[in-house]
């Protein structure tokens, strides 16, 4: 048996076996899940002054693994810094369109061998003070779903951090179209 | 690696409904003498974190490493698929306010005779918090539900289920301080533990694939889905307020009728009432809103 698929398989049963082993939650530690690239180029053109909030039931929990819950509490924090760093922010600026940002859901979720996850936000905005919103707002959607091969802490993390990008560069795209279409 | 709550649930109503296949009594435990004072103080709601789910694809591969990964890609296609499927699904559900409606529901229809005014509602979002909150209970009657609801993962059913127990329904600790229950068998539990599993589900119409199915149940702002989760709710809450006031009784002379459950196989249960297309079978510890000759 070749080396590597020798250590993939002793890999995977103790993944397994870890796995099995306590229904505890598990708590990712802060730089399990690193910033995304925000270069200048992706920056908005448009800029927006942007109030964000959380309206996770419970913003420790971040779903599941298995039977346990995955806790991270600095997710709130962490995905509103992303945001502001995708978005070119000008909170001094009156006139900048004003976009209300909510955060309504943020989980994981698994199968046998792999894991989901799913983050999801809603987004208002206004742009001479009053909200021309529809309701519940214009929903926009990040997804992973791939093999869980490890289960470490940074394979976790890489899986919020591919949803989360998809869903800020959704975002940003498509409010910076709706900005540009409003000031022409 | 793990099993999720779906094949718990559904592995715990199927053996059950096979014991009672061999001993057709009681339908369900009894339920337990209670008095004013000993009423349950606590309401335990297990509610994993997330949104209307897709069952996962069950994969063979064949065995063996080489099958494990083939069954590791072929399951993260297939549930890529899935989640893209549906996410108009979930989109269209965004501000719904499932989870405060399902405890509203539970304060309306548990009966005051068996639960206090008062009662502690907690939602536990894993079985770990979960088995503890069992655990602090320390000899108390309470109630405890786990609550799920999905598609099937051949998209044929939307589907809610509720596996709910009442009395003295809590863990203690093992030696080596792992929550264990305290009661194992049917007899063990007769007089001071009742369960039974409340289920509604909502076939699909066929429209073509995944992507047409979801897209009628996503159409109007998701009005369809909403409807059931409303249906679902009355019809669950109905149940539970009905078999805790007067012992369910099943006449001999029922029609019977098959059930496929979501997430695969079918039992024969007797039916209890028909309301417009849909009927409510009793399988011994189940009550299933289902569609009238569902298949």
């Amino acid at each position: 048996m070749p080396n590597n698929v020798r250590l993939t398989a002793v890999l995977l049963i103790l993944a397994t076996l870890i796995g099995c082993g306590t229904n505890a939650p598990r708590k990712l530690p802060v730089q399990a899940v690193d910033d995304l690239k925000a270069t200048a180029a992706m920056h908005s053109k448009c800029a927006f002054s942007v109030e964000f909030v959380d309206r996770r039931t419970d913003p420790q929990n971040l779903g599941v693994i298995g039977k346990r819950a995955v806790i991270y509490p600095d997710f709130s924090k962490w995905f509103e810094l992303q945001l502001r760093a995708r978005l070119r922010t000008q909170e001094s600026n009156p006139k900048s369109p004003k976009l209300v940002v909510e955060l309504a859901q943020a989980y994981m979720e698994t199968n046998r061998s792999t894991l989901s996850f799913n983050i999801l936000a809603s987004v208002t905005s206004s742009v001479t003070g009053e909200l021309v919103a529809t309701s519940p707002g214009r929903v926009y959607r990040g997804a992973t779903t791939k093999v869980s091969w490890f289960g470490g802490d940074s394979e976790t993390g890489a899986f919020i951090e591919r949803a989360a990008q998809e869903l800020l560069t959704k975002l940003s795209t498509a409010e910076e179209k709706q900005c540009v279409a409003l000031d022409n | 690696m793990t099993r999720n709550l779906r094949s718990l649930v559904f592995s715990l109503v199927v053996v059950l409904s096979s014991v009672g296949c061999v001993n057709t009594t009681p339908k369900r435990l009894s339920t337990p003498e209670v008095v004013a004072t000993s009423r349950a103080d606590t309401v335990l709601v297990l509610l994993v974190q997330r949104e209307v789910e897709i069952d996962k694809p069950d994969v063979n591969g064949g065995g063996g490493l080489i099958g494990a990964i083939i069954e590791g890609i072929a399951e993260s296609t297939m549930d890529k698929n899935r989640q893209k499927a549906i996410a108009p699904i979930r989109d269209a559900l965004v501000g719904l306010d499932f989870e405060n409606r399902y405890i509203e529901m539970l304060k309306q229809t548990l009966p005051s005779s068996l639960v206090r005014e008062d009662a502690n509602y907690r939602v536990l979002r894993d079985q770990f918090a979960f088995e503890n909150a069992l655990v602090e209970l320390k000899g108390r009657n309470g109630v405890a539900i786990d609550a799920r609801y999905a598609f099937d993962a051949n998209f044929n059913n939307l589907y809610f289920l509720n596996y709910l127990r009442f009395g003295d329904i809590g863990m203690v600790l093992d030696a080596k301080g792992k929550p264990k229950p305290k009661y194992k068998s049917d007899a063990q539990m007769q007089g001071k533990v009742t369960f039974v599993a409340y289920n509604s589900f909502f076939p699909i119409a066929k429209f073509g694939g995944y992507e047409a199915g979801a897209a009628v149940w996503s159409a109007r702002g998701g009005a369809p889905m909403k409807d059931a989760f409303a249906q679902a709710l009355k019809e669950i809450g109905g149940l539970i307020k009905r078999d805790f006031a007067i012992p369910i009784a099943i006449p001999a002379d029922a029609q019977k009728q098959k059930v496929t459950f979501p997430g695969g196989g079918s039992l024969e249960g007797s039916v209890m009432e028909t309301d417009g297309n849909r009927s409510l079978v009793a399988i011994v510890y189940q009550r299933i809103w289902t569609a009238l000759n569902a298949k």
